[in-house]
């Protein structure tokens, strides 16, 4: 059974058809030798009769007038018959009168007087005895006896042609097995070594393809299904692993710019008689510092969930416009500059129904897809947006269309597009366009997918479900009011000391009483202090993500210690927040980090 | 010497019959050739079919005439004593002249001064009877006819005479015949 168990499925298969042909064959061996044996002894008796009748026909006249030589004449021309042992012919009276016997056999096999009519069986021997007769006068008894095949001689005789007839038949079932069953085991092989090489690591592995709808092509096709799912999974792992680490990496810059920003920011408010040059230096530095936040914050959109998402009812035609006009710079600057022309088309269906979305996020990816359809047609060429409304069996959908005719996508590269930091640009590229795009399709609960093929352009098809909207939200009117707020008492808590310092010295600087607690703990035991000495602060900024005791623990201590004191809380995520409406419990404002100046301005007025 | 022989082995095969009892004090008893050629006359019946017209009824017996010499003399009878042709036993009649209605199945012609043996056979051509002799004789020839040959008795079958008396020989007779003739 072992050795059964390792044989290849080709094997077993054709163990199968020869063990089946062998197996019917024993049978259709057994019935025919049951029935032939069956029929042997009878047909026997009947064909030795026959001869005895034949033998006793010739034996008439010489029995009726005793000619002796004539009888044994006749009796031997038995000899050509091999079959017969010894023949015997008797007088009316019974006495003996005439005999043959093949050589060999010995003379005494025959009874003294003539047997009883009759037929039977004895040592392996046919016995006839028959009545010679001519016109009704018994003449006389003739008397044979026939070598019978014994049942092992028989059995020897069927069993050798059944061997002969298996042998025939294995060349012929062998052979026709293994070509019938080539198909299903070389599929079966290739599933097996595509699976192998899925185990080691290679999602990219090429699938038979199916030969009909039987359990193979099912299990290839589901097979392909997991791999593709399996691959999805990769994929979407690879992006959280790579949104967890930029998220971190952003609040480390965040935390370390903040100063920056806010420092630059009060330097160029407060200090009207800077020099030209400084002026122009800080307007840079806080432009850099800008750009590094807004980078920042593009890098942590790999880690945003769902639910963090406020969703708007957006127009994909409006947002599609837009990018258009935002992008214009870029196809239109190539045109003068590489002498190559791009013409920008714009394919709208009219009555497009809203989806719920995140109007920048949508607008980011689709430039995205405008840079990179530009970028793949370095000699010129077309660039398409299409808007479309589908019905499909998940309900009704929106599509855009991002389509050019530039020069496509190998498979591999097809595959690894989404992938963060492959590209194709070189140093041009940051590998990370495509990515972002597939996280706000994943964001969206969208779809995407990508038709190319190189040499034939590249359609890229985002498919968003259209949607009424639930609750139409007004987005808050951040109308920021330069006005210095007027003269509070704050706590600032914070971890970094660069943070406190900076924003200590800004807020002094609009005139406020600042307090500072590097740490939770600290922040907690400060205001407790203050309180006792009957000195209670307006308010609180502590950040959020502090080691110990987090800004959430800061601000329930605060305000158990006193309703009244306004709790802000400083965090990277706090924008996030805020737009999802989320308020953390015991916080009365949510501010985003790098702070900026008008925002905390705001805050405090408010 | 061979002769010799050949009597010597007709006499065994009369033994064999089994039926001849040589008594050397019965003068009427046959000759060794002609114990031999009754044992043949006794069974020449059994291989010959009769017209539908030679019997009067299934049970009537088969008359077995001698005509003229007797060379058998009791070894005939005894021969015949219980032998039957089917349903039939045989009779023996002694007749000195056939005659066209003297009644014989069989006819063994022994030639007399009184009729010879053509003359008997035409007595009966043509009659349904089963004409035996031994060869050698004047004119037509009988159906059977003795010859001896190497010290055997062997007989020839005339087809032609047989078919005459409306008598058919059967092919086992035939086989056992030193000649046959046939059918014209």
């Amino acid at each position: 059974m072992r050795l059964i168990g390792d044989l290849s499925i080709r094997w077993k298969l054709v163990l199968i058809a020869v063990l089946t042909c062998a197996i019917a064959e024993l049978f259709a061996g057994a019935v025919v030798t049951y029935y032939s044996n069956t029929r042997y002894e009878a047909q026997k008796s009947r064909d030795v009769a026959v001869k005895a009748g034949v033998l006793g026909a010739s034996l008439t006249a010489p029995l009726a007038f005793g000619d002796e030589a004539a009888a044994r004449e006749s009796l031997d021309a038995l000899k050509a018959d091999p079959e017969v042992a010894a023949a015997a012919t008797y007088r009316a009276n019974g006495r003996l009168f005439a005999r043959y016997t093949r050589p060999g056999i010995a003379a005494d096999i025959f009874p003294r007087t003539a047997p009883a009519t009759g037929r039977w069986f004895a040592n392996g021997r046919l016995m006839v005895s028959q009545p010679v007769i001519e016109a009704a006068n018994d003449l006389g008894r003739v008397y044979l006896v026939a070598d019978v095949d014994t049942l092992s001689v028989r059995l020897l005789r069927f069993g050798g042609l059944l061997l002969l007839a298996g042998v025939a038949s294995l060349f012929v079932a062998v052979p026709l097995s293994m070509r019938l069953n080539a198909t299903i085991s070389k599929q079966i092989r290739e599933i097996a070594d595509a699976a192998s090489r899925v185990t080691e690591g290679d999602l990219n592995v090429k699938l038979p393809r199916p030969g009909g709808s039987d359990e193979i092509a099912v299990l290839i096709s589901t097979f392909g299904k997991m791999v593709d799912s399996l691959r999805d999974l990769m994929q979407h792992e690879r992006l959280r692993a790579l949104g967890q680490m930029s998220s971190g990496i952003a609040h480390d810059i965040n935390n370390a710019m903040s100063p920056m920003a806010l420092l630059t920011q009060s330097l160029l408010e407060q200090e009207k008689d800077m020099s030209p040059r400084l002026r122009t230096y800080l307007e840079t530095a806080k432009r850099v510092v800008d750009d590094v936040s807004a980078t920042v914050g593009r890098m942590r959109d790999f880690s945003r969930k769902r639910e963090d998402l406020a969703l708007v009812p957006v127009d994909l035609n409006v947002l599609v416009k837009q990018v258009v006009e935002l992008t214009r710079a870029r196809w239109s600057d190539i045109q003068q500059t590489m002498g190559s022309v791009i013409d920008m088309r714009i394919d709208l269906a009219a009555d497009l129904p809203p989806i719920m979305g995140v109007e920048g996020e949508i607008r980011e990816a689709l430039t995205n897809l405008i840079f990179n359809a530009v970028d793949a047609m370095p000699e010129g060429g077309t660039v398409t947006l299409r808007t479309q409304a589908t019905d499909m069996s998940s309900g009704s959908h929106v599509e855009v269309e991002v389509v050019d005719t530039g020069v496509g996508m190998d498979e591999e590269t097809k595959r690894r597009c989404f992938e963060p930091f492959f590209t194709t640009k070189g140093a041009r590229g940051t590998g990370l366009g495509m990515g972002m795009v597939y996280g706000m399709v994943q964001r969206h609960s969208a779809e995407i997918s990508v038709d190319s093929e190189p040499g034939k352009g590249t359609v890229v098809r985002l498919s968003f479900l259209a949607r009424m909207p639930v609750v139409a939200l007004p987005l808050p009117d951040h109308a920021i009011e330069k006005n210095v707020a007027a003269r509070q008492r704050i706590l600032l808590v914070d971890d970094d000391p660069f943070v406190l310092d900076s924003m200590q010295l800004v807020l002094s600087l609009d005139g406020h009483d600042i307090v500072t607690a590097e740490g939770g703990q600290a922040g907690i035991d400060r205001f407790r202090e203050a309180q006792s000495l009957g000195q209670p602060f307006d308010f609180v900024i502590t950040d959020l993500g502090m080691p110990y005791v987090d800004g959430r623990q800061v601000a329930r201590a605060v305000k158990g210690m006193s309703r009244s004191t306004q709790v802000v809380l400083l965090t990277g995520w706090g924008r996030r927040m805020n737009a999802a409406g989320e308020m953390p419990e015991c916080v009365d404002h949510l501010l985003g980090k790098p702070p900026k100046l008008e925002e905390l301005r705001a805050t405090l007025n408010a | 010497m061979a002769i010799l022989t050949g009597i010597r082995r007709l006499a065994a095969a009369a033994a064999a019959i089994g039926t001849v009892a040589m008594a050397p004090d019965a003068p009427a008893s046959a000759t060794i050739e002609y114990s031999v050629k009754a044992a043949y006359l006794a069974k020449f019946g059994i291989f010959v079919e009769w017209p539908k017209t030679a019997f009067g009824s299934p049970q009537s017996p088969v008359v077995l005439c001698i005509e003229g010499a007797d060379p058998f003399g009791d070894t005939l009878d005894k021969l015949v004593a219980g032998q039957r042709v089917g349903a039939r036993p045989i009779v023996v009649r002694r007749v000195k002249v056939i005659a066209r209605d003297s009644g014989c199945a069989i006819l063994f012609a022994g030639g007399s001064d009184a009729q010879s043996v053509d003359e008997a056979l035409a007595a009966v051509n043509g009659t349904g009877v089963l004409t035996v002799a031994d060869t050698g004789h004047d004119g037509r020839s009988a159906i059977v006819e003795f010859v001896v040959q190497e010290g055997r008795v062997r007989f020839t079958i005339d087809g032609q005479a047989a078919a005459q008396n409306g008598i058919v020989v059967s092919s086992h007779l035939l086989s056992l015949a030193l000649s046959v003739k046939p059918k014209v």
